[in-house]
């Protein structure tokens, strides 16, 4: 296996690119022997970039999203990119685990309808975080592979 | 969505293996109609649904949040919930919340035990 990688998937922008774009780059994480890629949740942290930056920013007709996908050093980068935004992301990333129910029996009317998208990717990727990259805004995760050596 | 009635519970059933940004509108619609049309006891079938992101667990909190609010003793219950989806509900600490149970008898029938 080369020890960099890099690929890229161009989808229109909207909401029926998203499980095209999420089988790319979960496919090429798996082909790529990223351990993580194994888990469920990593698809579904995929699924809530790409997502994210579908409905976090207002459309003008199918303004492309460009998956980007990078490993070299067993640090493998997701990149979503949106020619659609016109800023940063604002993406307040969580440091933590979901707290809404930590303090005990809590109301169902304290359950958040929204907001699990984060608390989601920050479950396989331990960096998330806003990116701007050749002008086009967008997030980007990021994860340390398994070392094989190590696991040997 | 596949709905149908049980005992006086309605069982509703998504028909595709994922509980996506593409169809939680669907199930937040289907399930908020069956609420305004009077159902009070609700499950959720979901033995064929291998994939639920937060649109999906969005439009499920949606739905229990609006019954809840129309009576405090309703509730949505979950049925043949698959590892992969209660891996989700747990990171999101949603499995607090949702009572899941492993068949539609033993769902349909939490109902019946718990008037």
């Amino acid at each position: 296996m080369s020890n960099r990688f890099a690929a890229t998937l161009t989808v229109p922008g909207r909401i029926e690119s998203v499980r095209t774009a999420a089988a790319f780059l979960v496919e090429t994480a798996r082909s790529l022997k990223i351990d993580a890629a194994g888990n469920h949740l990593f698809e579904v942290a995929i699924v809530e970039a790409i997502t994210n930056a579908l409905q976090h920013t207002p459309r003008d007709g199918d303004a492309p999203l460009h998956c980007e996908i990078e490993f070299a050093d067993r640090r493998l980068v997701i990149r979503v990119l949106d020619e659609a935004a016109r800023a940063p992301l604002a993406l307040a990333v969580p440091s933590g685990a979901v707290t809404w129910s930590s303090g005990g029996e809590s109301s169902v009317q304290d359950v958040p309808e929204s907001g699990y998208g984060l608390y989601l990717m920050r479950a396989i990727f331990p960096e998330v975080r806003a990116v701007t990259r050749d002008g086009r805004h967008g997030v980007e995760l990021a994860l340390l592979a398994a070392d094989p050596a190590a696991e040997s | 969505m596949n709905v149908t009635k049980d005992r006086g519970v309605t069982v509703v059933m998504p028909e595709g293996p994922r509980l996506d940004a593409e169809v939680a509108g669907s199930l937040r619609s289907t399930l908020l109609q069956l609420i305004a049309d009077g159902d009070r006891r609700l499950v959720l079938d979901l033995p064929a649904v291998t994939f639920i992101d937060s649109s999906g667990l969005g439009a499920l909190v949606s739905a229990l949040k609006r019954l809840k609010q129309l009576d405090p003793a309703g509730d949505i219950r979950l049925a043949h919930v698959q590892p992969s989806v209660r891996a989700v509900l747990e990171v999101i600490r949603l499995n607090r919340v949702f009572s899941q149970f492993p068949s539609i008898e033993a769902a349909v029938h939490s109902f019946a035990a718990a008037r």
